[in-house]
């Protein structure tokens, strides 16, 4: 239990309940536990945007307009944070990355390279699609059902003490192949 | 996004595409990616006994930037040692066609082509070499 930086009161939350002033948020915030749910692979959707909702009425920049410089300016971190935290939360790559490595998805970097073996079948993949892009399509949606399955079996296996450390290269075949998808390089 | 004339020539222009024969010992074949934007790129280098890269050919699958990049590596290395090949570094590429920053990572990708391609050669010669 932390102190409350103005009245001195134990508190907890981001909003101190005795004298009503916001709490600095912490640094790297786990983004499941400010949105007050537990981690998990499986979410709805749902009850991300209603946690959200919920979390953000408490920090909203506007409760505290009237406040001090310092305040508000923790309302905004608050709520960046917030923000964030849905953000990575809705979305399953996001989320699988963030719960297998407790760190965001690096937008680019994550370089590392995959199997010679899966990088060979891309090439294949989009040689393919240059000539007869049904087909590559429909191969690549069975590869990404094949991986999005793994996927969804490392987390389940978690529950009984399984290791994520493969989940990282699954998700960057996934990236892989929904590139050969879209067909989009930008 | 301005884009350097240079880079649009490679993108627009290719040079050596193509493919060498990946079965034999002569040729070097490098496949790399990039998970981040799910490029990919396969570079070939036919080196000769002394050591000269006789042909190099790519085929890229990717954005405007790794095509020219890969495109441009191989015109850096034709008829150049495997050493010079070697210590090839991306910056050299980046800086050729202007890349901005967003887009330095394609020409990381070109660089690290020519290493796989180098190091297959190296395999496929010492196997050659390696008493039977």
């Amino acid at each position: 239990m932390t102190q409350c930086w103005q009245c001195r009161e134990p508190v907890q939350g981001p909003v101190c309940a005795g004298c009503g002033a916001i709490q600095p948020p912490p640094p790297h915030p786990d983004l499941f536990a400010i949105l007050g749910m537990s981690p998990s692979f499986v979410i709805d959707r749902k009850a991300v945007d209603k946690a959200w909702r919920a979390a953000s009425r408490k920090v909203h920049p506007d409760r505290f307009a009237g406040a001090s410089a310092v305040q508000r300016r923790m309302a905004l971190q608050w709520t960046a944070h917030l923000n964030r935290a849905r953000k990575v939360i809705r979305d399953e790559t996001q989320r699988a990355w963030y719960l297998a490595t407790g760190s965001e998805r690096p937008s680019e970097g994550a370089n590392k390279q995959p199997d010679p073996a899966f990088l060979e079948e891309v090439f294949e993949l989009n040689m393919l699609r240059a000539e007869d892009p049904e087909a590559a399509i429909l191969r690549a949606g069975e590869l990404q059902g094949t991986e999005q399955a793994r996927l969804a079996a490392l987390f389940a296996a978690q529950e009984k003490g399984g290791s994520l450390d493969a989940v990282p290269a699954i998700l960057n075949r996934l990236n892989y192949l929904s590139t050969v998808i879209s067909g989009g390089h930008e | 996004m301005a884009y350097s004339d240079k880079l649009v020539d490679h993108f627009e222009n290719p040079r050596n595409m193509g493919a060498l024969d990946k079965e034999s010992d002569e040729v070097g074949t490098g496949l790399v990616g990039a998970p981040a934007c799910g490029d990919v790129m396969k570079l070939q280098l036919k080196i000769s006994d002394d050591g000269i890269i006789e042909d190099a050919k790519f085929k890229t699958f990717g954005c405007g930037s790794a095509i020219a990049s890969s495109s441009l590596v191989t015109e850096m290395v034709k008829g150049k040692s495997v050493e010079f090949a070697e210590n090839l570094e991306n910056g050299a590429i980046a800086e050729e066609l202007s890349l901005p920053p967003v887009k330095i990572h394609c020409s990381v990708l070109a660089e690290d082509a020519i290493k796989a391609a180098l190091a297959d050669y190296r395999r496929k010669q010492a196997a050659k070499n390696a008493p039977a």
